[in-house]
């Protein structure tokens, strides 16, 4: 008699089945990228409900982040991928923590802003810069989805480059705000410089973390087919 | 009579020991890949040991008596120099090949007996042994090469693919070296009903009770490749002492399988593989044989 358990196991391929349910961080990822989207857009507007959405969606993601983990080391990766998955978990996580921050971050620079009677022009600019950012980082998001589901490598490799070529660009963005930054560093506050520059530079790491899960993705491709 | 027993019962501990610590390089990799339980991997293993004794072993059985006499007390010495050899080997974890051992000490026992050996077979297994770890090494580098060349598509498809062929070579892997190793310890038991029920219960002792670290150790070590590198290394040993047991060559499995392993690692791109453990084994490919030869020749 055909052991059916058997079968199963040796059919379904493990590692698959664990880049498949990483899928669910994405609706997370995009989710906080567009609160955060609309955070930058309008400031000034009550931030309290959005930044509870993103906490909750953190929350969410450290559930899924715990149970990945259980899975991969229980049995369902061999021992020559588990680094690889257990990396790919991380950075993964690591979207959603940066989302939360860049959240946490807002609202307390709203509140010293308004304590201090700032005005936000000077800011506003960089937030305009920070949505394109963002915008960017959805679709790179989607891009990482689109390469979970993928069986081609050919096609794998494609959506590397196209989302390497995304963080390229956002290395650009990111560049252009920093010199704007210093440029009129003269005319802000130590606590807005310290503020745009870490978020400048958080909202790379997003593109930065997009770029090393669609490198881990390809990598475990490779490894299991050749 | 006496001795009869006494050898049943060494080739019964010896058996034990060599399916505990082969059971790893037969089914290593597909246990620690995950593709099979541990318990799935211990019955695949144990159970082409027993195939391969039962329906090949017979190839290998009057090869050891073209060496050494047909004699009980000469069998029951090779059997137990062997066995202290394999345990000291063991304790000192030191690589011993059995099959080794067993063919060097039969020499020496045969050189102090004055027994006029077969020497051209004496010769052919040499030459086998030369031979199979520079064939090992030539195919499993030269088919790693082709198959790293193979341009891959459907990455899962290829993955489902290799699988499921390495559940099949790890079987049989267990089955060659079921023929070869195990069916040299039976030729010493000549082969009886008797022998192989004994020697097919201590196989599977063996493999439940003493290949959990190993097992461990060298699913989680030695098998860090590829599914494609793995099963290279498997088809290419299991091979080569497949085609030796027709040969009824006496042949060491752990000799092609570390070759083929060895073979896998010269043939990526980046060389970041350590090369001294390999030269280690092949140092004791040399000194095995010769120490057995010694002490068979010094304690008849």
């Amino acid at each position: 008699m055909v052991n059916y358990h058997f079968l199963k196991k040796i059919m379904v391929i493990g590692e698959r089945q664990s880049l498949l349910s990483m899928q669910s961080y994405m609706n997370l990822a995009i989710e906080n990228s567009n609160i955060l989207i609309s955070i930058f857009q309008k400031p000034e507007d009550p931030l309290d409900d959005m930044i509870r959405k993103v906490s909750e969606n953190e929350k969410k993601a450290d559930d899924i982040t715990l149970e990945l983990k259980r899975n991969v080391t229980s049995g369902a990766i061999g021992s020559t991928l588990m680094d690889n998955f257990l990396n790919l978990i991380e950075k993964f996580d690591d979207i959603i923590d940066r989302t939360y921050w860049i959240s946490r971050e807002m609202s307390r620079t709203k509140d010293s802003l308004i304590a201090n009677s700032f005005h936000m022009e000077p800011v506003s600019n960089f937030y305009a810069s920070f949505c394109a950012i963002l915008e960017i980082n959805i679709e790179a998001v989607k891009l990482v989805d689109r390469m979970l589901q993928v069986s081609d490598v050919a096609e794998a490799k494609q959506i590397r480059k196209e989302i390497e070529k995304m963080e390229e660009d956002v290395d650009e963005i990111k560049d252009g705000i920093i010199d704007r930054l210093y440029r009129i560093s003269e005319s802000i506050s130590y606590l807005t410089f310290n503020h745009i520059n870490s978020v400048v530079h958080t909202l790379d790491d997003l593109l930065d973390d997009c770029e090393d899960i669609s490198d881990l993705i390809l990598n475990t491709m490779m490894s299991v087919s050749r | 009579m006496i001795l009869y027993y006494i050898s049943i019962f060494l080739i019964a501990l010896l058996s034990m020991i060599v399916s505990g610590n082969n059971l790893s390089a037969a089914v290593g990799t597909v246990v620690g890949s995950r593709i099979v339980s541990r318990w799935f991997g211990l019955l695949l293993g144990a159970g082409g040991f027993s195939l391969g004794l039962i329906i090949e072993g017979r190839f290998l059985s009057d090869s050891i008596f073209r060496i050494m006499p047909d004699v009980p007390y000469y069998i029951v010495v090779v059997l137990f120099i062997s066995f202290i050899l394999f345990a000291l080997a063991t304790f000192f974890r030191v690589p011993l090949s059995l099959t080794m051992a067993i063919v060097g000490i039969s020499i020496g026992i045969s050189l102090r007996a004055g027994f006029s050996m077969d020497l051209s077979y004496v010769y052919f297994v040499i030459s086998a042994w030369v031979l199979a770890p520079i064939l090992s090494i030539f195919f499993s580098f030269y088919l790693n090469r082709k198959i790293s060349s193979i341009n891959v598509n459907n990455a899962w498809k290829a993955a489902r693919i290799y699988k499921i062929l390495l559940v099949i070579i790890s079987f049989l892997t267990a089955f060659t070296l079921g023929a070869n190793t195990f069916g040299l310890l039976a030729s010493l038991g000549h082969d009886t009903l008797f022998t192989l029920g004994i020697m097919i219960l201590s196989i599977f002792i063996g493999a439940i009770f003493l290949s959990g670290g190993v097992i461990k150790r060298v699913s989680q070590d030695i098998y860090g490749m590829r599914y494609a590198n793995a099963f290279i290394s498997l088809l290419v040993s299991s091979a080569l002492v497949e085609a030796a047991t027709f040969f009824s060559l006496p042949l060491s499995n752990t000799q092609t399988l570390t070759s083929s392993v060895f073979g896998s690692g010269l043939s990526y791109n980046t060389k970041a593989m350590i090369s001294r453990p390999f030269f280690q084994v092949v140092a004791m490919w040399i000194i095995s044989p010769l120490f057995g030869m010694l002490v068979g020749f010094l304690l008849v």
